[in-house]
């Protein structure tokens, strides 16, 4: 090539390296890239086995490094609207978390702590990165025991905005669950009226950021704010913000607006309601997913108005309808052989748990069928068919566990067959089967009431006292579980475990 | 001629322009198509600089979305993107490129039939007789697109790329011989286009021998490039880049490979051959 046909090359060349490097959307890509790399060390850093110093410091300097070069000072104040500097901020937000993260890793929850709180301060405009920021504070604050303070920024998040940035099209998943796990965790703690407040509060935050949401936030807002205003009782508002979000949404939608109307018709007690959204969903929509759950949604609240018959009825249906009627599966065979129970048809309840239990061993609802019929036999004064039963779920369980390492299930089959050790009487082996659970899910709460029952037991016990002691000490400082942790506090049981207060 | 002589004129093709390839007048033609190429995959690669940002950002969020402009997504597109845009480079330059290339192969395997000169003025004749070629690849990989979107039976969208690869072959092994028919045997157009029967009839088979051992080298990088954007390189995307650069390398050179075998397959067996005086 003569160097006349290089020039235009060369300046080609030349205006690609001197131009300016400061546009939005180069900072976007330059900082993407960095994160990207800081967080592949962050992964190797948590993945090293042993745990590596080196390695984690390597990870701290990188996110350290792209906090350095895009940092919030500079970019937050440019994030108010959508575009590449919001996603700059984005970037730099989520490698401060990342650092937070870092010392949850190494332990250093305090610090932890204040890096999350700092997190919040400076990237406050970005939903995207306080909400995460705040959950993790909050999960560490409960891991040092700072029960109050978790608590109160619980509901702080709670009153969040749910919507995150201006376009209304990102809805916070933390921000909505939050209210009804607070007011549960407040209902356990026996603080009824907080709880409503907290849900009356979530209830008018969340129908003015409904105002101002599309697409799938205004889905999962609308669902939110329908399941909260079910749980105050109030069935016409949960319909209401349904019907709402329903006339925005796409056709295709319907028959899924219409399925959660009659849920939340019956959530909120207006039972009468089920069934009139019930014939609309299945006119529109005939399969298991829409079809199936409104006829099981119109089992229920014919029970709920009294008529076993008809809900039997309805339960039948599913189950011929369809060979399997999917996730509702389990549920429509439990609900029916509960209800059967209730009404004294045992034979025919039996026969239901039993084929519960054959179709779906391991879901946690054929756990729960072995558990009932045990509890039936001793509550109708037949111990051997109890035993024998029990005894028989012992062993299924005992296959479960051999052949299904899925930790929920595990878990699950666990749980059983400590219970029904101890409904058995075989104490001893029930003590050591729920402290097996205990220490297997140290951090489950189904797990920490296992080992609270299992200090129960061991007080019982002869020699037993020190032990029992010994396990109320470690729930009473390390239990995640409010409940668990008053209980063990007050070392007495809540729950009619056998033996009462030691 | 039988078929062992057919098959072995394919590789015999191959060897020869192999062997005159490295003379500069042969490959030169084709240094155009390199660099275009080369350059068009670093615009994709680094589309957010702010010296290519501003033409490249527009173009790219109406063919690939915004996503097409960040780290990693850009890099994980940008084989998709490269093959889009060298449509363009393969009806275009590709061509022209090929045209001169054939000349100089022609001359080099001693044709008489060599002048450079003319082939760049044959320019629209070149691209009008490569259009086959482009229009059939162009189509495979638009159905092969919108087909994945498409709810298929697992034995159809296993067999699908299969059979478009299958189809874009058999017809470059048609189209194998146009542009040595127009830049060397002098034909228009259409005319190149007409002859595609009687040239395939006689140089099917060299023609199917000289695609497939051209192909070969080039039959990982599709699964290189599906491991690049399925995210299995997690602590490397920029490989995905070089590796787009070093596919337009080898596929260059190939086509070079490619050119010269055709001239010579041409020459040998398909062009009229002068009645003995």
């Amino acid at each position: 090539m003569t160097p006349r046909a290089l020039a235009p090359l060369l300046l080609a060349a030349l205006a690609f390296v001197t131009a300016g490097c400061d546009d939005a959307l180069w900072a976007r890509y330059r900082s993407d890239e960095a994160l990207y790399h800081a967080r592949v060390e962050v992964r190797r850093a948590l993945q090293a086995e042993p745990p590596s110093a080196a390695r984690t410091e390597r990870a701290r300097r990188a996110l350290e490094a792209v906090l350095e070069r895009w940092p919030a000072a500079t970019w937050v104040p440019l994030a108010s609207v959508t575009g590449p500097a919001r996603d700059v901020a984005t970037s730099s937000g989520l490698a401060a978390l990342d650092l937070g993260r870092l010392e949850v890793q190494a332990g250093r929850d305090p610090d932890a702590i204040e890096r999350f709180a700092a997190v919040e301060r400076d990237y406050a405009p970005l939903g995207g990165i306080v909400v995460p920021a705040r959950v993790e504070r909050i999960d560490a604050l409960e891991r040092s025991h700072r029960f109050e303070e978790a608590l109160a920024e619980r509901a702080a998040l709670a009153q969040e905005d749910p919507l995150d940035g201006p376009s209304g099209q990102v809805a916070l998943a933390p921000v909505l669950t939050a209210p009804l796990e607070l007011a549960e965790r407040l209902h356990g703690l026996g603080r009824d009226a907080y709880a409503e407040a907290m849900l009356a509060r979530a209830d008018a935050s969340l129908a003015r950021a409904m105002a101002r949401s599309h697409g799938e936030a205004l889905d999962a807002i609308s669902d939110r704010l329908a399941r909260i205003r079910a749980a105050r009782h109030d069935a016409a508002g949960a319909l209401a913000a349904l019907r709402l979000a329903m006339r925005a949404a796409p056709a295709w939608q319907a028959p899924l607006y219409v399925r959660a109307m009659a849920a939340r018709a019956l959530d909120a007690g207006a039972p009468e309601s089920v069934f009139a959204y019930a014939r609309w969903a299945a006119r529109i929509n005939g399969s298991r997913t829409i079809a199936g759950t409104v006829w099981f949604l119109e089992g229920e609240a014919w029970e709920a108005l009294g008529r076993p018959d008809s809900a039997e009825a309805d339960y039948d249906a599913v189950l011929r309808q369809w060979n399997d009627p999917g996730p509702i599966g389990p549920d429509v065979r439990y609900r029916r052989a509960t209800m059967l129970e209730r009404v004294g048809q045992w034979d025919q309840a039996q026969a239901g748990y039993y084929a519960l239990q054959a179709r779906y061993p391991t879901d946690p609802l054929a756990f729960e069928s072995a558990r009932r019929m045990v509890k039936w036999h001793m509550e109708h004064g037949e111990p051997e068919q109890a035993r024998v039963a029990g005894e028989e779920a012992i062993h299924d369980a005992g296959r479960v566990l051999e052949t299904d390492l899925d930790p929920a299930v595990q878990r699950q089959a666990r749980a059983l067959r400590a219970d029904l050790m101890l409904t058995l009487g075989r104490l001893p082996e029930a003590e050591e089967a729920l402290l097996d659970l205990w220490r297997r899910f140290p951090e489950d709460s189904l797990a920490e009431d296992a080992g609270l029952r299992a200090a129960r037991i061991a007080g019982h016990r002869p020699g037993g006292a020190a032990r029992a002691d010994s396990i109320l000490a470690v729930l009473r400082r390390n239990a995640a579980n409010a409940v668990v942790r008053r209980a063990a506090g007050q070392g007495a049981p809540e729950d009619g475990a056998p033996g009462g207060a030691r | 001629m039988n078929l062992v002589e057919l098959l072995a004129l394919g590789a015999l093709g191959l060897g020869r322009a192999a062997r005159e390839a490295w003379r500069p007048a042969c490959w030169r033609p084709w240094l155009p198509v390199l660099v275009i190429r080369l350059l068009v995959v670093l615009a994709l690669g680094f589309a957010a600089h702010p010296a290519l940002a501003w033409f490249m950002a527009p173009l790219l969020r109406a063919v690939s979305g915004d996503a097409a402009l960040r780290f990693p997504a850009g890099l994980q597109r940008l084989a998709l993107l490269a093959a889009h845009a060298d449509v363009l480079v393969a009806a275009l330059v590709v061509p022209v490129a090929a045209g001169l290339a054939s000349r100089r192969f022609a001359a080099a395997f001693g044709s008489p039939a060599a002048a450079p000169r003319s082939a760049a003025g044959r320019t629209l004749a070149l691209v009008v007789a490569s259009l086959p070629a482009v229009l059939v690849s162009v189509a495979a990989q638009l159905a092969v697109e919108r087909l994945a979107g498409v709810r298929l039976s697992a034995i159809s969208r296993l067999m699908l790329p299969q059979l478009a690869a299958l189809v874009v072959l058999m017809t470059q092994a048609a189209c194998f011989y146009v542009v040595a028919e127009v830049a060397v045997g002098g034909a228009s157009g259409p005319g190149a286009i007409a002859a595609i029967p009687r040239a395939f009839g006689h140089g099917a088979v060299p023609a199917l021998v000289a695609l497939v051992v051209l192909s070969l080298p080039l039959v990982p990088f599709p699964r290189i490039e599906t491991a690049a954007s399925g995210g299995r390189w997690l602590a490397m995307p920029e490989l995905a880049l070089l590796v787009e650069l070093a596919r337009v390398c080898l596929s260059t050179a190939l086509a070079v490979l490619g050119c010269g075998a055709a001239t010579l397959v041409w020459l040998g067996v398909i062009a009229p051959q002068e009645e003995p005086s």
